[in-house]
């Protein structure tokens, strides 16, 4: 018995690793892969047998992508961070408010107020897409950015509800002592709370600015091509003068696009891996 | 203990909101927080859900606003027509089913069983878990642009390998096999969430329970099975209900898979992953019958208030729900 355990917990560390290393490798190949050819010429990328490695690596399809006049990378680039902006501030705000309220708030109808909240994260979005479509098109907000800071005005159930867990853990010890102070519920909120929220504060306003960076959907429905951001105009591929796609810039313009969340994740993986938990929302 | 300062008891008995005037005082700061969210809840959902129940039973195309008329259940009867006649949207339900069929359950056990590995006491956790999550904190614009070039008929990599391996192999995946890019795709980008979703689970059982089924004799297997399984049934019940609401809304990743270099939210993808928000969008913003398009759309949300009811019904036979007496409420 007990040798037959010794000899299964010998292999078993080495074939489990062996096992996790492989799948990472798998799930991590098509993103080397985008690497390795975001520095290829496109003759070598669409050579056939595969070139493999680039036989010197263009660094200059990155400077070529951000400075060439015609894809006007840059101007979309600032449009998508103009449009995540306008969306994530108020968004993270004003479900910082919301979340305070509902964890510490003992109104009447706040019961009742709290499961329209929960309803509203079961109803997709999509079923309202057409009356949505034809309200903001009366209202002169289609392709206007405007539109995204109305959204964000409205904050979201998902933050809303993270907010909440978060307020509600908070001891009251510091409400009461702002209250001796003097300070009513707005600034006990803004000076008590907001400040010693910084972790929920971070990952909120992240979920917000990579929902706006990262989707395609609602700003190709909304927006023309004067508007354009990074989503749409990665959306199809980079031309050359004479209309041909070229696909290697195409996915050097993809890794500058995708880096910076990347990076970001990173750097706070320990609060995003809390505030997925807490929502089981996925990215 | 309230830490409300409160001007005077009330005085009079002036009721606001059904409240008296004490308790509204010390309760409009609640209200007043939660407004922007109220308003856009009022905004954005309700008003344009009361809009398109009326609309499903118009003929309305974007224009007629003062001449549309209302035609009773019309535009569901032809939805209905066509699923007898097996039309375009009968086509799109079952693509759609079918990605949600397959997707799901592979996306579960997968994310299952890699965040059971990670869990096994590793060295590397943290990193692992991280690498796995890069392709969904990736943006769908561009995880879907490296499926396009990995699968390219001409010059894959996927076809490569499989050149070099089985020579003459050459596959035409993007204009033969959609359905299994898009399957493909959305595997690889899908389980990082599952897989730290997982862990957390998996990390919150009670070691003294795995102790305890350990010393009665359990095998690795068996305290998977009867033990952390579960108490993992309500994490893989929230997936299940995440993964039918989403996968039956699929509409982006099809339209940015579709063959070509230009892509707008028009563009129709292959025949094979036609979802049906591909269909309503197509019915409803290029066929200009906002009217029929809003009945679908109707029908999609029944479909999935429907799946959703009976998963949660279900739930109480195959998910383990821990009593909690000091639940906050």
């Amino acid at each position: 018995m007990t040798r037959t355990r010794s000899f299964q917990r010998l292999i078993e560390k080495p074939s489990l690793y062996g096992v996790i290393i492989a799948l990472t490798i798998l799930f991590m190949l098509p993103i080397v892969w985008l690497l390795i050819s975001s520095l290829k010429a496109e003759s070598d990328f669409m050579k056939w047998p595969i070139v493999w490695f680039p036989p010197t690596p263009k660094w200059d399809n990155y400077l070529r992508v951000i400075t060439d006049t015609r894809f006007d990378f840059l101007k979309a680039a600032f449009n998508s961070i103009v449009l995540a902006l306008l969306f994530s501030v108020p968004n993270v705000l004003f479900s910082a408010s919301a979340g305070y309220a509902f964890a510490r708030g003992k109104a009447p109808g706040r019961n009742a107020l709290f499961v329209v909240l929960m309803a509203t994260m079961m109803i997709p979005q999509t079923v309202t897409l057409i009356p949505q479509f034809i309200m903001y098109s009366r209202l002169g907000l289609v392709n206007n950015y405007l539109l995204w800071f109305l959204w964000g005005l409205a904050g979201s159930p998902f933050q809303i509800l993270l907010f909440r867990q978060f307020f509600a853990a908070f001891p009251r010890e510091l409400e009461d002592a702002a209250a001796i102070d003097g300070a009513g519920r707005l600034r006990t909120f803004i000076q008590v709370f907001l400040p010693n929220a910084k972790p929920v504060l971070s990952i909120t306003f992240l979920f917000a600015f990579s929902w706006v960076w990262g989707d395609w959907f609602n700003q190709s429905l909304f927006l023309s091509a004067d508007k354009v951001t990074l989503a749409m105009k990665l959306a199809s591929a980079f031309t050359d003068p004479k209309g041909n796609p070229i696909v290697t810039l195409t996915l050097t313009g993809l890794v500058i696009y995708a880096m910076p969340l990347v990076l970001v994740y990173f750097l706070m993986q320990r609060q995003l891996v809390q505030g997925i938990v807490t929502t089981g929302l996925k990215g | 203990m309230t830490s409300d300062i409160l001007p005077y008891p009330p005085a009079r008995t002036q009721k606001i909101l059904g409240m008296s005037r004490y308790e509204w005082l010390k309760n409009r700061w609640f209200y007043i927080f939660i407004a922007p969210w109220f308003l856009g809840f009022l905004a954005f959902t309700l008003f344009p859900v009361t809009i398109g129940v009326l609309m499903s039973f118009t003929n309305f195309n974007g224009s007629n606003f003062q001449t549309y008329q209302f035609v009773g259940l019309d535009n569901y009867r032809e939805a209905f027509t066509q699923v007898l006649s097996s039309g375009d949207f009968w086509h799109a339900v079952t693509v759609t089913v079918r990605y949600a069929l397959i997707t799901i359950p592979i996306n579960i056990s997968l994310s299952l069983f890699i965040a059971v590995l990670l869990t096994r006491n590793i060295h590397g956790q943290g990193l692992f878990r991280t690498l796995f999550y890069i392709p969904s904190i990736i943006p769908v614009v561009a995880s879907v642009w490296i499926f396009k070039a990995l699968m390219d008929n001409n010059y894959g990599v996927v076809n490569s390998v499989l050149d070099a391996l089985v020579p003459g192999t050459y596959v035409r995946w993007m204009t033969e096999y959609p359905f299994f890019v898009l399957v493909m795709w959305s595997i690889w980008a899908g389980i990082g969430g599952g897989i730290i979703i997982f862990m957390a689970g998996i990390n919150g059982v009670p070691p003294e329970l795995v102790e305890a089924a350990r010393i009665d004799g359990a095998t690795n297997a068996q305290v998977f099975s009867f033990v952390t399984t579960p108490l993992l049934t309500p994490v893989i019940f929230y997936q299940f209900l995440v993964g039918v609401i989403g996968s039956l809304q699929v509409l982006t990743e099809p339209i940015l898979l579709a063959p070509g270099g230009l892509k707008s939210i028009g563009t129709i993808p292959p025949r094979e992953t036609y979802t049906l928000m591909i269909h309503i969008y197509q019915e409803s913003f290029t066929r200009l019958r906002y009217g029929y398009g809003s009945a679908l759309l109707w029908l999609l949300f029944c479909f999935i208030l429907i799946l959703t009811l009976i998963v949660i019904y279900t739930s109480k036979y195959w998910v383990y729900y821990e009593v909690n007496p000091q639940e906050e409420s």
